[in-house]
Formats: C-alpha cells, structure tokens, sequence
C-alpha cells in the first residue's frame, strides 16, 4: 500500500501483454493511411519495410491526493451587485502521473496511454524492449511534483480566491511499465516514415506521414488570393472612390486583413511535411540511446547505506522487509521496529485489551488486532470563520487529544470512520499483560504518512461541519506518537469494536 | 540459458564482432554521398550541416539453422530500438573478430528465445554478435536529422530524413496572388463585373493546383531526363 524504501533497484517493474497480432496492426496501418489530410494515394503508394513487436518503458506513480481548499468566486450582476459564492472543496482521489522513460524522438509519445490493470511482471529479456533511460529517483521526483499540481488545479478549479488550502500527496506507488507497441516503418515516394500502433488496444498512437500536398496548395492558392483581393480593390477604393461611398476606415481595415492573410496563410501551408512530428530528440546530439542512471549517493547516504542487511538495534536479529510492510516485529525480542528509513528505528506501541462488554458479548471469539497510529496532538486554533449555517451537533475535537490513523492494509472507507470515532471517543487503553496470542494486521502505512493523514483528517473533520468554511488557521503540533493494536471482533463482513 | 543464483538471468554479453571495414571519413562521404544523389528528393546540399558521427555496435542474435537442404543465417536485433533498417538485417561473408578494446557495444537486453517463434529449420548455432554502425547525425534548417551507415558494407539504411517538396511554394504564392490583386484593383476602378473574371480565375487556379505547384518539378525532370 504505502511506498517506501523506494531505492533505485527497487522500482518494481511490471508490463502489459501484447492483444494485438500483426495482421490485425497491419490492417489499422492500412486504415490510419487513408485517414487525415495525409498524402491521397499513401495506402497504395507506401511500402512498409518493416513491422515489429517494441515495449516501451514509463514511469509511473500512483497516488492519492487529499486536499481541502476554501474560499470564494465573485461576479458582478448587471444592476452592479456583486454576488460572492463561497466554496469549501474537498478531494480524496487517485492521482496517476505517467512519463515515456526513453527518448521516443519525433514519434512524439510522451505518456503513457493505458490505465493501471492487468499487467504481468516484467522479465528482463523476455520481450524486446527500450532501455530505460534516467534516475528513477529524478523521476518520481517529477511525479511528486507533477502530482502535486494536479491536486492542486484540482482542488481549486472553482475557487477564484483561496482563503484556507492544504494539500497531502500519499504515494502509493512508483513503478516502471512496459506498454508494447507495433512499429511499422515505411516509404512513400522516397520520403521514409514511421507509424506506431498500440499493441494491447490497436489505436494508432502517432507517427510521421506525408500529408496532402493537393489539399496544401489548394489551401495556399485560396488563402493567398484572398488576401490578393482584398488587398487590391481595397486600394483601388482608396485611390479611386468611384460609385462606392465606403468609409476610409473600412478599406484601411480590409487592406490590412489582406495582408494580413497573406502573411499568415504563406507559412502555415507552406511548413507542416508531417502529420505528426513531436518530441525531444534529447539524446541525438549524443547519438547514444538512453542509459539507466543510477542515483548518485551522497556520502551521507553511502555511511548510513553500507549495510544492506538492516539488523534489530536491541537484539542484534537480521530483520527481513515483508512486500510493502513499514514496521515489523522483531523476530528476536518483539519490539516493533521502523524500517522505512535507511537505519531500523523502534517504535513503541501498546496492546489494547477488549473491555468487558465486548469480551462478554463475544465471548469465545478471538479478536483480531489492528494497528493504529496514535498521535497525541496539541492543536490550537488561531483563526475560524465559516459562511452560512454554523449550529453543529459535532463534538469539538481541536485542544490536546489523540488522533488514531488506520495503519493496517484496511480499505479507507471502513478505516476512516474508525478514526473518526476513535479520535472523537479517545478511549482509555488498558493495556494485555498476560498473553498476547491473536492475529495482528501487518502494518503498511508509515509513520509521516500517517502524520499527514492526521491533519487530514482533522480537516475533512472541519469540512463536514455544517456551514461553508472559509477561514480556518490553526497550529498543529505532534507531541507523541505510537502504535496501539486495538481488538475488533470480526462478524460477517464487518468489524466490532472491542473497546 | 547460464543463470547465475538466484533465478537472475546472466547478463547478455557479444562473443564477437563484424569487424568494421570503414573509417569515420569514410562514413561521411558515403552519407554526403547519399543524402546529395538525385534519387532521393532532397533538400540541397549547401543547406546541410553534418555533426557528430559515432560508431555503435548493436547487438544481434545470429541463428544458424538447417532448413531443408539449406543453410540460413537470420539475424534479428538483441536490443530494443527505434532505428530502422535493423529487423531484417542481410549479411554475407563479413569477417568476424573479437571486440575491439574500445568498442562501443550496446548492452543486449533481449534473451535468444523470445525471435524462436519466427525461426524455422533445425537450430545448428547461436551467437551474440556486434554489428558495427556509423550514426551521423546533421542539421537542415532547424531540425536534426540522423543517418545510419552500414561501417561493414557501407549500405546505408531509410531513416527519417528531410524532404524536398516537389512545389516551389513562393511562385504558388505570387501567381495566385499578384494576378487576382491586379485584376480586382481593376474591377473596382473601372467595372465591378470584371469580379466575375477574378472570381473565375480562383476557380481556375484550384482546379489547376496541383499543375501550379508541380511547376518547379516537371520542368527539372524534363532536364534530367534529357
Ligand atoms: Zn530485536
């Protein structure tokens, strides 16, 4: 769930299978060259040379975007009012950012055109393939960023004026993927060109073609003749103003567009060989393919990197990072340790025992633990102003109080309103001495992650009160932070709260 | 198929090379040479500008196989890439030497038996072989262009170049322009209805436009043939 440890030999590689075959590609080719304003007799005249199987690399992150944005639009009726409409927005959603990880020159693909979804892990070798060029680091630092400013146009579409904005980006995941395409490079009438086909859905993704060129001069002749007469009865008017008693200030006006006209239909017929030709051609000047670089470790990194074994720091025990998993338990002396950074951090945790209505209720039932994180926070609200209806039934739960994140791999909408209620609740903890048998939830959601989903949380709090938000300033401080395994009891499809 | 502990497959590495039989200079006469010869439409050669030239070895899969009564060589390429002319790659009898000390080899990245489906006959050999090729790159206008040159055979192979269009783009300009500006100059000046004579020349002039923008072309063909 959560991405961490995201080390340069670590980026999970994955790819989609070809669905295509190479009649059905030879055929959509045949189609996409009499489409378009593209050269007439192209899908008689053009020869394909060759026609082969290709994957092609991208970046891809994945992650959730959370942001609050408050604020207002105003506009001016016509009797001079201005009216102000106040919005308070809120966004929970996926974000996915994409980027071709080798240079694909003038055939212009830039991102990658498939949803996440029934992908195979990639072997290396087993396909043909473009080298991957660049840092995975450099570029999920991209994503971020990248990201980032999706959530933010997002959150903000609506909002001419923000008053209150906070962003959270959650990674999820960041990966390499392999979308196959067929390469068709062909001639026509000694030009050589290339087309590309998406291979999993059979759509033509770009390519270089020669266009029309009937259609290129027809459109110069018109355009430039256009502008010819314009030009020249519009300066006849002007010498001579015969039987036509136009304004001066028309035939100055047509004169220019004339010109005008011809000035702008010149190079636009005239330029424009291809169809399509984007791209970067970045590594030509090189004329070296790309080359996978590997991140440059600072000497920091290298001191604290030297073992990749990571090891207990109480007990000296070799720890073992399960898929995904953030903090594992000792298998030597069972503390919880922390392993996402590059150094094992312990962390403390309680273990909280069902009351007695709950044991009574189900008794014989073995409760299952799930793990929280448990801030206690410090949160004071400076500044607070919401438009519209205020009254609220909802308890207040700024000032000093622990706030509980879901740490387990749980779906957010059943995780979500057990934060709720427990931060709302703040039960007391009483902690099992005797025994710890039961089945613990691994943990997947790290500690910063968590942290910001803390704020979150108080914020989307905040937003479902009643009444537009609109200003809401506030300091927020973590002044401890631990994990807490709470029993919940599972019956059908649902969980029961065991404290 | 070596395989080194843990499931990883050995890296690909070249046993040998197709030694090159030209030199850079070489190299870039044969793409002066092609990109200048008239059987190509080109651009004209005072307006190409030639950079930098390196020699690349690609890797390719050579298969030896027994297909009926013959003896066929099929090469296919060991890596992926974008250039053209390397899918179907023909070699006769080059000579075939170790790797040169500082040879630029690409890294293969694809395993023998992913071509096996498209390969027939009995399978006698397989090697990794380096392919020696110049890639020169040059500039028309604003746009750089690449060409691939065989430093075996010197063959040179279509990559996407630039093209000289077969219209002169300015005298289309000026005669569909000029003659209608003059004539309705006149219209206004002396009659409205020689419009009708403008407005029957554009006609003319679309119907006409392939003719009008082949001018140039037709014309140097005529010489050429001569
Ligand atoms: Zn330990």
């Amino acid at each position: 769930m959560g991405l961490e440890r995201s080390v340069e030999d670590q980026v999970a590689e994955f790819y989609y299978k070809a669905k295509i075959t190479r009649g059905v590609a030879d055929r959509t080719f045949r189609t996409w060259f009499s489409k378009g304003i593209k050269a007439p007799d192209l899908g008689k005249c053009a020869e394909v040379s060759e026609m082969y199987l290709l994957y092609l690399p991208f970046w891809r992150f994945v992650a959730q975007g959370k942001a609050v944005a408050c604020g207002y639009s105003e506009y001016t009726e016509q009797t001079g009012n201005v009216i102000r409409n106040i919005f308070e927005e809120l966004i929970d959603d996926e974000f996915i950012w994409t980027e071709c990880a080798c240079d694909t020159g003038k055939y212009g693909i830039e991102k990658l055109w498939l949803d996440p979804g029934g992908e195979a892990p990639y072997v290396r070798g087993s396909v043909v393939s473009m080298e991957p060029g660049g840092s995975a680091i450099e570029a999920s630092k991209r994503g971020r960023e990248a990201v980032h400013e999706m959530i933010k146009t997002a959150v903000e579409k609506r909002i001419d004026t923000i008053t209150l904005k906070k962003s959270f980006l959650i990674p999820k995941v960041f990966e390499l993927v392999y979308a196959p395409v067929w390469i068709a490079h062909y001639s026509y009438k000694g030009g050589h060109y290339t087309a590309i086909v998406d291979a999993v859905r059979g759509e033509v993704l770009g390519g270089t073609s020669p266009i029309n060129l009937t259609a290129r001069t027809r459109m110069m002749i018109l355009s430039l003749a256009a502008g010819g007469i314009m030009i020249g009865s519009s300066i006849a008017m002007l010498i001579h103003a015969g039987p036509y008693h136009l304004v001066e200030m028309f035939q100055i006006i047509l004169l220019l567009l004339g010109i005008a006209l011809c000035m702008a239909g010149y190079p636009a017929f005239k330029e424009g060989k291809t169809f399509v030709a984007t791209g970067t051609m970045q590594h030509i000047s090189t004329l070296r393919p790309a080359v996978r670089i590997p991140k440059q470790l600072t000497d920091q990194e290298i001191l604290n990197h030297e073992s990749t074994v990571l090891q207990c720091p109480l007990c000296g025990e070799e720890v073992k990072q399960p898929w995904g998993e953030v903090v594992i338990p000792c298998k030597g002396c069972g503390h919880l340790l922390d392993i996402t950074a590059d150094t094992v951090k312990i962390v403390p945790y309680d273990l909280a025992k069902p009351d007695l209505l709950a044991m009574v209720a189900m008794k014989g039932v073995e409760p299952e633990y799930i793990p929280f994180w448990r801030f206690d926070v410090n949160l004071e609200v400076t500044d607070r102003l919401a438009g519209g209806d205020t009254s609220t039934g909802l308890p207040n739960i700024a000032g000093k109080r622990s706030y509980y994140i879901c740490a387990a791999d749980i779906p957010r909408y059943l995780a979500e309103p057990w934060e709720i209620d427990l931060t709302i609740r703040n039960p007391e903890i009483v902690e099992v001495i005797d025994g710890r048998d039961g089945e613990y939830r691994p943990i997947f959601i790290n500690q910063s992650t968590a942290r910001e989903l803390t704020e979150f949380l108080y914020l989307r709090y905040e937003t479902e009160k009643p009444g537009i938000l609109q200003v809401l300033r506030y300091n927020f401080t973590v002044e401890n932070s631990r994990i807490v395994y709470i029993p919940y009891y599972k019956e059908q499809a649902s969980y029961i709260p065991g404290i | 198929m070596a395989e080194i502990p843990g499931g990883i497959p050995a890296p690909l590495q070249c046993s040998s090379v197709i030694a090159p039989q030209i030199d850079e200079a070489r190299a870039r006469e044969l793409a002066r040479e092609w990109l200048e010869s008239d059987t190509k439409p080109f651009i004209p050669e005072d307006k190409i500008r030639f950079g930098k030239a390196v020699m690349l070895y690609y890797p390719f899969w050579k298969y030896t196989r027994e297909d009926g009564c013959l003896d066929v060589t099929v090469y296919r390429p060991a890596c992926g890439t974008l250039l053209s002319g390397l899918q179907n790659i023909q070699r006769e009898d080059n000579e075939i030497v170790p790797i040169p000390k500082d040879a630029n080899i690409l890294p293969a990245t694809v395993q023998s038996s992913v071509y096996y489906p498209e390969l027939h006959g009995i399978a006698r050999a397989e090697d990794l072989i380096g392919i020696p090729l110049w890639l020169i790159s040059y500039k028309v206008k604003k746009s750089i262009y690449m060409i691939e040159v065989d430093a075996a055979s010197g063959k040179i192979y279509d990559e996407w170049h630039p093209i000289k269009e077969p219209v002169n783009w300015r005298k289309t300009a000026l005669i569909a322009c000029i003659p209608l500006m003059i004539l309705s100059l006149i219209a206004v000046y002396f009659s409205p209805w020689l419009f009708l004579l403008v407005a029957g020349l554009l006609i003319f002039f679309l119907y006409q436009s392939e003719m009008l923008g082949v001018i140039n072309l037709k014309r140097k063909e005529g010489k050429d043939g001569a």
